[in-house]
């Protein structure tokens, strides 16, 4: 909700020229509004970070650069309820249909594919902080936008970003939305927050300037619930009938496997276990 | 005209050959039947990344230090916290709703934006006074399908803890490598917990990883 006050339309035309005027003369205004688009993001993610509890449903697409150039676009929808300090669950859907259930108790992360009747799981004692930190970084695997999890989010952003800018006020998904441009050394991101007392992330979208083809992770943010129902079931994983355990690959011994002819590359794609 | 057209066929069937290979190739190891990786530096969705990013490309490759290019605009003073706004107050810089106050694509125009402070003491890179990595969410490289094999050099590098899945740069030292699909009807066994699915003289383990469940090559049990 926009809490400002209405102006006439001439009163706002004539604001307008006078900015138009002063902006380009007004080297300070430059940093005031890279200063403001800051204290968006910081907004956001302070917001974020002391929310004890919350869930959101995110539609998710990303671009994935081919050998040979070509850019094909792959598509995720993720339900994400988290429960500070230390709880946290995600259900993937991949845009193929194959559906991952990813829940962490405070104790052990879990992770499961129930189509292909397969879980992994590993002991992390700790916060939501320390096991997002831990799948990604230990166990090598993903979790996007995993920085707006932690509760240091704002350290974490502001810490990474190089350069912010505030592009425009507009409205995206039925609501007013503050749309800010940033830069870190190696991603250029832009985020759409929710104006008004819910300073939420309504869509991020990531570029990776300096991977081959620039592609892009893009993300829009439905259905936020800062009180959902937190059942007891929630956390509780209980592994799929009839799965077994696999590990993380970071898990596995770091030998070598023997060099062998080449799988034929026209044979059949063979049994899956 | 006849010519013409015996070259057009000539020229259609050697593409076919070509392009035959390739094709059962691809539908033989892709999800989805397409052969096309889902993987890649933006699947990560991460706010650092290293690495070239193609689907596939080798986890090694450093991407370029933007630090160094991308000039730095100074900020002296810490940036006010949300506590030091008003409440609710979250309007856009008047000057910002200026049209065109953004850049345009391809603008030359200097970098103009918010240069944060340095981090405080605690964060600095590399401290080892705290076990704490400053890009800790950094999407390493790409992790996708394969469509092929790999040099034996990759598949030292596809079976480092961090590093599933290599790009297929030619089949002249074929190896194996993590792949989507066993590429034989295997063996299994169980050793230590772990099952094991031999294709030939090479073994394979599921695991997820980056890219998803992959059958990756490792040492015989």
């Amino acid at each position: 909700m926009d809490k400002h006050p209405k102006h006439s339309p001439i009163a706002q035309f004539l604001g307008r020229l006078t900015l138009i005027a002063l902006v380009p003369f007004t080297p300070g205004s430059v940093q005031a509004e890279a200063d403001e688009a800051m204290d968006i993001l910081l907004d956001m993610t302070g917001f974020l970070a002391g929310q004890p509890h919350f869930s959101v449903a995110i539609q998710s697409s990303y671009d994935a650069v081919q050998a040979d150039g070509q850019k094909i676009e792959f598509a995720e929808r993720r339900r994400l309820l988290l429960a500070r300090p230390d709880r946290l669950r995600v259900d993937l859907e991949e845009s193929d249909g194959l559906r991952h259930q990813l829940i962490y108790n405070g104790h052990q992360i879990s992770l499961a594919t129930p189509q292909s009747h397969v879980y992994a799981q590993v002991s992390q004692p700790g916060t939501v902080d320390d096991a997002v930190r831990f799948f990604i970084r230990d166990l090598d695997m993903r979790l996007p936008f995993a920085v707006l999890l932690v509760s240091n989010a704002s350290e974490e952003l502001q810490r990474r970003t190089r350069q912010i800018d505030y592009v425009e006020q507009t409205r995206l998904a039925g609501v007013t939305v503050h749309h800010l441009a940033g830069r870190t050394d190696s991603v250029d991101y832009q985020v759409w927050v929710r104006d008004g007392d819910t300073p939420l992330p309504v869509r991020l979208v990531l570029t990776y300037p300096d991977a081959e083809g620039q592609p892009q992770f893009r993300a829009d943010f439905r259905d936020w619930d800062l009180k959902p129902a937190l059942p007891d079931d929630a956390f509780v994983f209980t592994p799929p009938a009839d799965a077994r355990q696999i590990p993380f690959a970071s898990e596995l011994p770091g030998s070598v496997a023997p060099a062998v002819a080449p799988p034929s590359s026209g044979a059949p794609a063979g049994e899956q276990p | 005209m006849k010519s013409l057209a015996r070259t057009s066929l000539t020229g259609l069937a050697a593409a076919l050959l070509l392009l035959g290979p390739a094709l059962q190739d691809s539908n033989a190891q892709g999800r989805g039947g397409g052969g096309f990786s889902r993987g890649g530096v933006a699947a990560s969705g991460a706010f650092s990344a290293r690495g070239g990013g193609m689907a596939g490309d080798s986890f090694r490759a450093s991407a370029p230090n933007l630090a160094a290019t991308r000039p730095e605009v100074s900020r002296p003073a810490q940036p006010p916290s949300a506590e030091q706004r008003p409440p609710g107050d979250r309007s856009p810089p008047t000057s910002q709703r200026l049209p065109g106050g953004y850049p345009p694509p391809g603008s030359q125009q200097p970098p103009q934006g918010h240069t944060p402070p340095p981090p405080p003491p605690q964060y600095h890179y590399h401290d080892h006074d705290i076990d704490w990595d400053d890009d800790w969410d950094h999407s390493d490289a790409a992790v996708g399908f394969v469509v092929g094999a790999a040099t034996g050099a990759l598949v030292n590098e596809a079976l480092q803890p961090d590093v599933v899945v290599t790009e297929i740069t030619t089949a002249s030292a074929p190896a194996p490598v993590a792949v989507t699909r066993l590429p034989c009807s295997p063996a299994s066994s169980l050793v230590g917990g772990v099952t094991y699915y031999r294709c030939g003289s090479t073994y394979y383990v599921q695991a997820y990883t980056q890219g998803g469940l992959l059958y990756v090559p490792v040492a015989p049990p």
